[in-house]
């Protein structure tokens, strides 16, 4: 370590006027002679001063009384208080953003889900049978049974019917009976008794 | 003639206060809240850089006092608690802000963008050749590392004793002035060559 380096410990100290009387005059004897010491020590000092003079900032005006509403908050909910500020905005934050996330990993979910058998059969949302409705394949498949005949001259169905093997929005061609031991289908070959299988 | 009772009131220092506090009189933590309110934000602002953080601070701070009031004893000075808390709650603001960062790196404060503007450093119209601005001497100040920082806002902006800054910071008096000197010739150096540069 050099002169330099060693005497610059003191400096502040020595700015200070805290530098016993024996090193005090050791740097005052280096800074006659050492150029860049004696820089660094005017420039400490200046920037001393700097520092002691810095514009004080001030709490905004409703400082105390947000204070006051924080420790009546407390009061009444002792930990309550705790989550306002900064953390409770953060926190709030997080939580929206959580929802936000779960809404989208839920919508992403209907969107792109797979093709189950469960999925292709719900193509077969909604017939006419003389009048009523059949619906809610989907809505509680535990509740439809493994096997369901109706008669097919009384089933008029209200949206195109496809195949599970037929790419989505196209009806099947003429020959769907082909694939009639597969689900959802319905065979229009033979008037006689349409069969929907469901995969449990 | 009697003299008003004003004039012959001394005023109550911080500790006969915070014993009022603590045998239940509010009024006495009002002015506790009054009395170090912008000395506290002053320190937690130049430690920070940020003022809306600063007040969020020093607010828990008061609501620590609040909370904790018996925790006080009298063999303290009141101002090393109070300063011990707020330090403490700053330090922690500034690691989850650094968390915060990691996280996000869109969510850069005024102390990273620095880095990306130095040419903007200086405005010959609003800065004389030898006085630095202030905002620049905070932007430095932010750039030492925390324990520097913390010790050289307390000395030379505070302007606490250093016996008061070991209390508060729990190191040792020598410690103390050895940091608050390498801490100021650190900052002297960054600004010495921002000047340069300016030249």
């Amino acid at each position: 370590m050099n002169t330099c380096e060693r005497l610059s410990e003191s400096f502040s100290d020595y700015i200070e006027n805290i530098l016993p009387a024996a090193e005090r005059q050791q740097v005052e004897t280096h800074l006659s002679a050492c150029h860049d010491c004696h820089d660094t020590v005017a420039r400490l000092n200046h920037l001393r001063n700097q520092l002691s003079r810095l514009r004080p900032v001030r709490t905004s005006d409703d400082f105390t009384a947000v204070l006051r509403a924080r420790i009546k908050l407390e009061q009444r909910m002792p930990r309550a208080g705790r989550l306002v500020g900064a953390r409770y905005r953060r926190i709030r934050t997080a939580g929206y953003a959580g929802a936000a996330l779960m809404l989208a990993i839920f919508l992403g979910y209907l969107v792109w889900r797979p093709q189950t058998p469960i999925a292709a059969a719900s193509n077969l949302r909604s017939y006419q049978t003389q009048g009523a409705t059949v619906t809610g394949w989907q809505a509680d498949p535990s509740k439809f049974p493994a096997r369901i005949s109706y008669p097919l001259d009384k089933i008029t169905p209200t949206h195109p019917i496809r195949s599970a093997s037929a790419p989505r929005g196209q009806a099947p061609a003429g020959g769907a009976a082909a694939d009639s031991s597969r689900i959802g289908v319905i065979s229009t070959a033979r008037p006689v008794r349409a069969t929907f299988i469901s995969s449990f | 003639m009697e003299e008003s009772p004003k004039r012959n009131e001394v005023k109550p220092t911080d500790e006969d206060l915070i014993e009022r506090f603590q045998q239940g009189e509010l009024a006495a933590y009002e002015e506790i809240v009054r009395r170090y309110k912008d000395q506290l934000l002053n320190f937690v602002f130049r430690f920070l850089n940020n003022h809306e953080e600063a007040e969020d601070v020093v607010q828990e701070t008061f609501l620590r006092v609040y909370r904790n009031r018996f925790a006080y004893t009298r063999i303290a000075k009141f101002s090393t608690w109070i300063y011990t808390i707020a330090g403490n709650l700053a330090r922690t603001e500034l690691r989850r802000r650094k968390r915060r960062r990691f996280f996000s790196l869109s969510d850069m404060g005024l102390e990273d963008r620095d880095y990306e503007i130095s040419d903007e450093v200086f405005n010959p119209e609003t800065q004389a050749n030898s006085t630095l601005g202030e905002e620049l001497i905070q932007r430095e100040i932010s750039k030492l590392s925390p324990k520097f920082r913390e010790v050289i806002i307390l000395r030379d902006v505070q302007e606490l004793s250093y016996e008061e800054i070991s209390k508060i910071i729990r190191v040792p008096i020598g410690t103390v002035k050895s940091r608050v000197n390498r801490a100021r010739l650190r900052l002297q150096n960054r600004l010495k060559k921002l000047l340069d540069q300016r030249k």
